[in-house]
């Protein structure tokens, strides 16, 4: 009696679970050319073959000097052409790159770092809401936005 | 009465009728794609190469983020919006599916956009902010996450997966055909719940069970029975068995009312009901209508009706009235009025009426309330003057009682580097019973002079404060108090500071010749370990310069182990008992709207795992 007892539990409780329960599913592989950082930055460092960030803002004055760009991708096994477009308040373009071909020989990349900029003084000066995209391969992978302010 | 009882019956019926009706929740949105990630942590989605539905068109993009908190929906690289033969594409897409409403951006030689669906007034607003918070990195963080093959959002914004790998920590787990991802400690859904099965040695059997019905965000209805079996317990006076039925409401008619109904019932003959129309008739204009119902034990049931109106009007002034009714004769009245003038002059009316019974007899109070208040705020000094009135029509008894107020807005000298006030406040009673009258009066005069931080050298400096107060009262029973609180902060290296805190207070009676008071006196010292974010530490140590005894002596060490996995431990010595007093140990976990914790308490020697919603 127990032994039935005992099967007629365990043949439910398969049942109830094993609806609901898979252990075979198969995770996604990871997504390649993920994006890990992108912030606007009074400037750059450059340390062990790699570039990082300094001084990370949202508001920036003229008295600031060149605006940087920075983005770090990582998973990265591809030939890429990278790409960023900056955009005035009144939304015109203000700047666009020419396509930097990165990983030409197509091997893993852990990371992948790089930047652009803009030079105020030079360039001129709108007040207001700015925008800056990077494209990797012809297509938007991230944007920031920030304000240059008066002062 | 009888009648009154079956309409609070049908309050409650009306809330079971109500809420079983609501049907089962819509999808908002289907998502399928390459890689579909949730992060249970901070309620975010993360997907790549994915296809949905929005409106009638068929979308597809190579990422899309999702942030459920703040409804914020955002497709981007190379977004394609197909409805039979048209097909418009852009660089991003910015959604709204329970409004409908999009918008498609090109970032070509100028920013172009599109407006998507039935345009609000006004310009279309762009991608927030919040969604640059949400990446892969910080889902791939989370304590759980989970990776989906195909992902649902319901009208409810709850999240229900297909083919799902559950990640703990970052470790995969394990799977699940179908899953309700975003299913919570607090978040329940519709259906029924056995909450609680026990054996206590004071209640007894305990069973709690609870149904809930929702409907997107129109109706609400939980209804709850605690059940308490009794008769298995020894020695036990009161009755056998107890149970509780309680049901809370809630429906949204439209979206200027609502209506909350809510009753309890007790099987000790205890039971009440309550419904309350809510009603925004523009934006200045609120008014709630009530019914409710009590029946205590051993006394007489009460039906009460209920009016409250706000009305909002502006340079006028604001005013709030309310009034309930009982069908005893019972009635209670307020009325608020409120207003600023001439930019400075602020003024306060408050009147209440009451006239209950009561409890026990046949008799009723009745009590007249008022209170009237003008007050003066200007740069240097603020003045106010304050009447309140308390009439008892039944006891015959008034008091009134005038108030003058005149302070002294904190105001800086020497540099800014000491700060004063000071402040004044006078009270007159005047009490009448039947022909009898009596007043008295007192006076409280306080003054505090506190300094900023005064740097002696680069890595030393003090700061301190000095406070006295006298108080005179009409009996002659005059309190005078003193204080000094004293501070020196030494930081020996970069993140290791030296602290030391003094505190002498003193508090004097005087009553014609008589004085009496007493002082008290603290001295601690402080080191503290704070070089990161990473690392906080303390231990600090007190001694009573009066008596000559030290006190007791804190520690408190706090890091972070791995990841977002923090210790922290807290240690209490009792020079006076002579022992460790207390420790306590936590480990802990920050995981974005839930923080995990493993505790230990030395005092009621218990090991704690919470799970805390934040």
């Amino acid at each position: 009696m127990n032994r039935i007892v005992s099967l007629a539990t365990g043949l439910l409780a398969i049942i109830l679970t094993g609806s609901c329960v898979s252990f075979k599913i198969q995770p996604p592989p990871d997504p390649e050319n993920q994006i890990e950082t992108l912030v606007l930055c009074k400037r750059v460092e450059q340390r062990e073959g790699l570039i990082y960030p300094g001084e990370s803002l949202v508001d920036f004055k003229p008295a600031d000097g060149p605006i940087h760009c920075y983005v770090r991708l990582k998973n990265v096994s591809q030939t890429i052409r990278l790409k960023w477009k900056w955009y005035s308040p009144d939304g015109h373009l203000y700047r666009e790159t020419k396509e930097v071909t990165v990983n030409r020989d197509s091997v893993y990349l852990q990371a992948v770092t790089a930047y652009d900029q803009i030079e105020l003084e030079q360039e001129g000066f709108y007040e207001g809401q700015w925008a800056v995209v990077v494209m990797v391969n012809g297509q938007l992978i991230g944007r920031r936005t920030f304000h240059l302010v008066d002062g | 009465m009888n009648s009154v009882r079956k309409i609070s019956c049908l309050i409650v019926l009306l809330g079971a009728v109500l809420s079983r009706g609501a049907a089962a929740e819509k999808i908002l949105l289907d998502l399928r794609g390459n890689f579909l990630a949730y992060s249970y942590d901070h309620n975010q989605i993360y997907g790549e190469g994915v296809v949905f539905n929005f409106q009638s068109y068929a979308v597809s993009c190579q990422r899309l983020k999702i942030d459920l908190a703040s409804r914020s929906f955002y497709a981007y690289g190379d977004v394609r919006l197909e409805l039979a033969e048209r097909t418009a594409s852009g660089d991003e897409l910015f959604f709204s599916p329970q409004e409908e409403r999009a918008v498609l951006v090109n970032y070509s030689e100028d920013l172009q956009i599109q407006v998507i669906g039935e345009a609000e007034e006004g310009s279309p607003s762009l991608p927030l902010r919040v969604v640059e918070d949400v990446t892969l990195s910080k889902i791939r963080q989370s304590f759980l996450y989970f990776t989906c093959d195909k992902i649902q959002i319901t009208e409810g914004f709850e999240v229900l997966g297909e083919g799902v790998v559950l990640y703990l920590e970052g470790f995969e787990s394990v799977g699940f055909k179908k899953f309700k991802l975003s299913s919570g400690l607090k978040q329940r859904t519709s259906g029924f719940s056995l909450d609680k099965i026990w054996f206590t040695k004071s209640q007894g059997i305990i069973v709690r069970g609870s149904h809930l019905i929702r409907s997107g965000n129109k109706v609400n209805s939980l209804t709850q029975v605690n059940y308490e079996e009794r008769s298995v317990l020894k020695n036990y006076t009161g009755p056998d068995r107890q149970v509780d039925l309680l049901n809370s409401t809630s429906v949204v008619l439209d979206k200027d009312s609502n209506l909350n109904l809510a009753g309890n019932y007790n099987s000790s003959s205890l039971w009440n009901a309550n419904l309350i129309w809510n009603r925004r008739w523009n934006e200045t204009v609120n008014t709630s209508f009530d019914f409710s119902y009590n029946k205590p034990i051993n006394y007489r049931g009460e039906a009460w009706f209920g009016l409250m109106s706000t009305v909002k009007g502006g340079k006028y002034g604001d005013v709030s009235v309310s009034g309930r009714y009982e069908i005893q004769n019972q009635f209670l009245g307020n009325l608020i009025y409120g207003n600023t003038f001439l930019n400075n002059f602020d003024f306060l009316l408050n009147t209440a009426y009451s006239r209950v019974k009561i409890a026990g007899s046949d008799e009723f109070s009745e009590i007249l309330t008022g209170g009237l208040s003008l007050a003066y705020n200007s740069r240097i000094f603020n003045l106010s003057t304050d009447y309140y009135l308390n009439y008892d029509l039944f006891g015959s008894q008034m008091l009134s009682q005038p108030q003058l107020r005149f302070g002294l807005n904190p105001f800086s000298f020497y540099s800014g580097i000491l700060m004063a006030s000071f402040t004044n406040i006078f009270i007159y009673n005047h009490l009448v019973f039947n022909d009898s009258h009596d007043s008295n009066y007192s006076n409280n005069m306080m003054f505090s002079l506190s300094t900023q931080p005064v740097y002696v050298r680069r890595n030393v400096y003090f700061y301190f404060n000095i406070s006295a107060e006298q108080f005179l009262e009409k009996e002659n029973r005059n309190f005078t108090s003193g204080g000094f609180i004293g501070n020196v902060t030494y930081e020996i290296l970069r993140g290791l500071f030296l602290e030391g805190f003094y505190s002498h207070q003193s508090r004097r009676r005087t009553r014609n010749w008589l004085i009496e008071g007493t002082t008290s006196q603290d001295l601690s010292a402080l080191l503290r370990l704070n070089p990161s974010p990473k690392l906080n530490t303390w231990v600090s140590v007190s001694y009573d310069p009066k008596n000559a005894e030290w006190r007791q002596s804190f520690a408190d060490i706090s890091f972070e182990i791995i990841k977002k996995w923090q210790f922290h431990s807290l240690f209490h010595y009792d020079f006076i008992l002579g022992k460790l007093n207390n420790v306590d140990l936590y480990l802990v976990r920050e995981a974005g709207r839930f923080q995990l914790r493993f505790v230990y308490r030395s005092l009621s020697k218990q090991f704690v795992v919470e799970l805390i919603p934040r």
